[in-house]
């Protein structure tokens, strides 16, 4: 309690709302409700790190590096961070082609994704793919390393075929280590066989 | 800064692209400053490492990375990529950004998720280390 005095007496004796900060840091809900965390230490590396995990919770720092933890209140975003706010890219669309057994056909069933794909990347501007490969467990991994990138590469070609600048595509391969369904080694799981297709 | 080196000599080989992000959208008075030339931006636009963005007045812009992560500057900004550095096999990599004035809101991306405290930001008094994912900075003239 002595402390919150001393910290309100801080606040009211420097004049320090949002506005008079020099600096102002918040923490916000991701866009799924999850709450992210920042780890906060001095410009040049030192001090102990104060974390902020808690949603709208808000960091000012006044003129003399002083900091003060607080929360944010609706005023105080859209006065601050309204505009930045507004600027920021929303996120891509993904999508999923799963791919023949050790093969980089696109499997029967995944013809309609392609297609709503190739109609999704010819109806934007400023169109960005970001295209990643993967596998399923069966085999080495240098070789699902290899064939995750030659997928990627495909769906790639693909997309150059329909007229997409190639310096907007970016295709690299995962190989195994990042499964949709988690296996064993040495599974074969048609969900793993994949390429995951962001349209931005 | 040992680690950052040993990252930097594992992952160079595969992040051998100039381009580490691209301009989404803006308004207003939107520059990039890159080799000491001030280029206007342009919608579209790439974006390469050590270029400074710089928003007048009444400007604002949107930037996507590479690792998927999502940037936004306000007014009145000056902010620079001074490190970007994503291994798109491992999702190794890191990410620095530096706010010399004005607003930035961040969505972290694939470095972020693959390693904690990779993704950081410098501000005139701090230093912050990400560790998830959407998070906004403001600093004062």
């Amino acid at each position: 309690m002595g402390r919150l005095v001393a910290l309100l007496l801080v606040i009211v004796g420097l004049g320090l709302s949002a506005c008079g900060a020099r600096e102002i840091l918040v923490l916000l809900p991701d866009d799924d409700g999850t709450i992210g965390a920042l780890s906060i230490v001095n410009r040049d590396g030192t001090g102990k790190a104060i974390i902020m995990d808690q949603a709208h919770q808000m960091m000012l720092v006044d003129p003399a590096g002083s900091k003060i933890m607080t929360m944010a209140s609706a005023a105080v975003m859209d006065k601050e961070f309204g505009a930045v706010l507004d600027s920021l890219p929303a996120p891509g669309k993904t999508f999923i082609l799963y791919f023949e057994t050790a093969s980089t056909r696109v499997t029967q069933e995944s013809q309609d994704a392609l297609l709503k794909l190739f109609a999704e990347v010819t109806g934007r501007q400023a169109v960005e793919v970001l295209v990643t490969g993967h596998t399923d467990t069966v085999g080495e991994i240098g070789t699902n390393d290899k064939l995750a990138k030659r997928r990627a590469e495909n769906v790639r070609e693909m997309l150059l075929e329909r007229g997409l600048e190639a310096s907007f595509i970016w295709a690299a391969g995962r190989g195994e280590r990042d499964l949709l369904i988690p296996t064993p080694d040495e599974t074969p799981e048609p969900r793993n066989r994949r390429v995951e297709v962001i349209v931005r | 800064m040992r680690w950052i080196l040993a990252v930097l000599l594992i992952a160079l080989p595969v992040t051998a692209w100039a381009e580490i992000g691209q301009v989404k959208l803006l308004a207003g008075q939107v520059s990039v400053e890159r080799k000491a030339k001030i280029i206007p931006a342009k919608k579209g636009m790439l974006v390469e490492l050590a270029d400074v963005i710089i928003t007048g007045k009444d400007g604002r812009v949107g930037i996507t990375f590479k690792d998927n992560s999502r940037f936004a500057a306000g007014p009145n900004s000056r902010i620079e990529v001074t490190e970007f550095v994503f291994n798109a096999t491992t999702h190794k990599g890191s990410f620095i950004t530096k706010v010399d004035k004005g607003t930035l809101a961040i969505v972290s991306g694939k470095i972020a998720k693959q390693t904690p405290d990779a993704m950081k930001v410098r501000t005139p008094s701090s230093f912050l280390g990400v560790r998830g994912t959407k998070f906004l900075v403001k600093v004062g003239p």
